[in-house]
């Protein structure tokens, strides 16, 4: 979890802020870098400047895979209040967590307001938001395409009650969007060179995955990467380990959804 | 290949409880499941020993065939019980035969409970489908929800999600359960919301499977069968909760300030528990990677170790001061050497050789590399970030 602090500057309605000039042109400069950011010290840095510009006092974002069923997968960039942070964490409420439910099943942005909230437990984490100066939200989903298995989600907050909920979102929705699709692809870039550094893959394991994708036989992959038959046997068998997949079918599909291949 | 032959055939050990459950009602010994699955396997650890470091470097053949043995089993399960209750429809038991077939029923479906659980973990909606429908039928449709709470969360005694140290099991237990009861269906209703329905997140299909297992008991048995399943039952979200103590007594944030990001559960390295409860065992290593599959899991290094197998553990449990007794000791030599603890009583209860985390083990754990560097939780993240 990488976090800065929130924006302290008073609020101002976001139709202001919407309204004034070089709004976009504002946002947009801070998009434009986080392509180049090298670490994650520099992207929370970057969500920090572009919350700010885009009018909310704090922001966070958090990739995750949808269908993962123990929270091990999230990841987290914060730039709100730390505070916050470690009451969510060690509550575990990420796996009830109201807004990140819904960026699982929709990619719409939206006004938390719009979200219904069905359970304590969600009611308890908008609560526990609300408190620690998140009473508004705008939930912005980035969702996957190409068979990529991790969603992102960006959040923007503010203190005051019904903030987002104006129809000044026009841009709004317009830009952040922008900025979480952008935050999405740096996650899935690092997570992927992330993958490929500590479980030592190398660049003939992703032909051999990519291969097996493309559904071709081990007699076709031996002539293509001009290895014996038995040879892949023995490289499917040991990526398997790595993947903790039963064959190569399944280590092909993680690759992936990962991103990999 | 031997090796490997040996260590995968092992597995099938898990068709063995609802084989003596049959065998038993075929034969009119109700009790024969569960004395051999609480009295004698126990003991055949002397024989079976401790489960290898680290698995064989499985061949694709294999791993497939263990990736589907959990599907196979919930079938053969299924058969076991029907065939089961057709043949207690013509000959009933009678007296303390029902005692005995209760108990064995119970033993039987804990371990039925490990499978659904490995089918639970796994992200095929197949595989979810098949658990939820084997978590029903033992009478404890909500694993699935409680137990995604259970790993949301590391270490927290007040929730009840782990034991606190002062906790007996029976407070555990009985707290954990109107916990679980009451927060089920908010899993239910989460799990429908990330598939984008309102409230259909499988609990329905694990409850149907209960009450259509409860209906095969009042068709074999009549009304009083039906009764006897539902004992059974609330024996059986009794015991998983027993079970949740076992693995974590003593190892929550008011014993250990890092147990949030320790994630710390018991360990038994028994061969013939691991087969039996697919590496459930191996519970801490479990915890820090819920994606291992049982056939791939290693124990953690490092962590703290069980003095005895679960079944001993289970039954000391029961009297509190006979388990702080035994536990206590246990914790404080992990906490104070957790790379060589050897609990004691260890060798008296399980006729084991030293076991604790040895180099190798450490080793193969550094090299192997998994999931869990793929999907990293928040707190990994925070020692970077």
């Amino acid at each position: 979890m990488s976090y800065s602090t929130p924006n302290s500057e008073p609020c101002r309605r976001l139709q202001d802020v919407v309204g004034e000039q070089g709004y976009a042109a504002g946002v947009i400069d801070v998009i434009q870098k986080i392509s180049r950011a090298p670490d994650r010290e520099m992207i929370v840095e970057l969500l920090h400047d572009a919350a700010h510009a885009l009018g909310a006092e704090q922001a966070l974002f958090v990739s995750f895979i949808r269908d993962e069923d123990s929270s091990e997968s999230f990841r987290f960039i914060l730039a709100c209040n730390p505070v916050w942070c470690m009451a969510y964490q060690n509550q575990g409420w990420y796996a009830n967590d109201p807004w990140l439910l819904y960026a699982s099943a929709h990619s719409e942005p939206t006004s938390a307001t719009e979200i219904p909230l069905r359970t304590k437990a969600q009611r308890d984490a908008a609560a526990l938001a609300a408190q620690h100066g998140m009473s508004a939200a705008y939930v912005v989903p980035a969702p996957s395409s190409g068979g990529l298995s991790r969603l992102g989600v960006l959040i923007l907050a503010s203190s005051v009650p019904g903030y987002f909920d104006t129809p000044a979102t026009g841009p709004l929705k317009l830009m952040a969007r922008t900025l979480s699709m952008e935050l999405h692809e740096w996650w899935v870039r690092h997570i992927r060179t992330e993958i490929i550094a500590k479980n030592r893959i190398t660049p003939q394991d992703l032909e051999l995955l990519a291969c097996e994708r493309r559904g071709m036989s081990t007699k076709a992959i031996a002539e293509v990467l001009q290895l014996t038959a038995g040879s892949v046997d023995n490289r499917f068998q040991r990526l398997n380990g790595k993947f903790q997949t039963p064959n190569r079918r399944a280590s092909a599909r993680l690759a992936a959804e990962y991103g990999l291949i | 290949m031997l090796r490997e032959f040996i260590h995968a055939s092992g597995y099938l050990f898990i068709l063995l409880p609802p084989g003596l459950l049959l065998c038993g009602v075929a034969t009119e010994t109700y009790a024969l499941a569960i004395v051999g699955l609480f009295g004698v396997a126990p003991f055949l650890r002397i024989i079976f020993g401790d489960a290898p470091d680290t698995p064989p470097q499985w061949r694709e053949g294999v791993a497939t065939a263990l990736d589907w043995l959990p599907g196979i089993y919930a079938v053969i399960f299924f058969a076991c019980l029907g065939s089961a209750l057709t043949i207690l429809h013509s000959i009933p038991p009678k007296g303390l035969q029902w005692l005995w077939l209760g108990t064995s029923l119970w033993a039987v479906f804990i371990f039925a409970s490990c499978a659904a659980h490995e089918l639970l973990h796994r992200r095929s909606n197949g595989s979810r489908l098949i658990g939820r429908m084997l978590s029903g039928s033992i009478g404890y449709p909500v694993l699935e929800f409680e137990h995604r709470a259970h790993h949301a969360v590391s270490g927290l005694v007040g929730v009840p999600e782990w034991p606190a140290l002062s906790d007996s099991v029976w407070s555990f237990s009985g707290r954990r359960m109107l916990h679980v009861l009451s927060t089920a269906w908010e899993g239910n209703v989460a799990a429908a919301q990330r598939d984008g329905r309102s409230y259909f997140g499988g609990l329905t299909l694990a409850v149907a499977s209960m009450l259509a297992t409860a209906c095969a008991f009042w068709l074999s048995l009549g009304f009083i069968g039906m009764l006897f399943y539902l004992l059974v039952s609330i024996a059986v979200f009794w015991a998983v909760q027993a079970i949740t103590f076992v693995q974590h007594w003593g190892l929550g944030r008011d014993s250990l300030p890092e147990a949030e990001h320790g994630k710390f559960g018991w360990e038994d390295g028994c061969r013939l528990q691991r087969w039996l409860t697919l590496s459930i065992s191996f519970h801490q290593a479990h915890h820090c990677d819920t994606t291992v599959p049982y056939y791939r899991q290693t124990m953690e290094a490092g962590s703290p170790r069980m003095p005895g197998g679960y079944v001993v553990l289970l039954i000391a449990s029961l009297i509190p001061t006979v388990w702080r007794a035994l536990m206590l000791p246990s914790l404080a030599l992990w906490k104070a050497a957790p790379d060589t603890q050897e609990a004691p009583g260890r060798r008296l209860l399980c006729f084991a050789r030293p076991a604790a985390a040895s180099a190798s083990a450490t080793q193969a754990r550094e090299d192997r590399p998994s999931t869990w560097q793929l999907t990293r939780a928040p707190h990994e993240a925070d020692s970077e970030g």
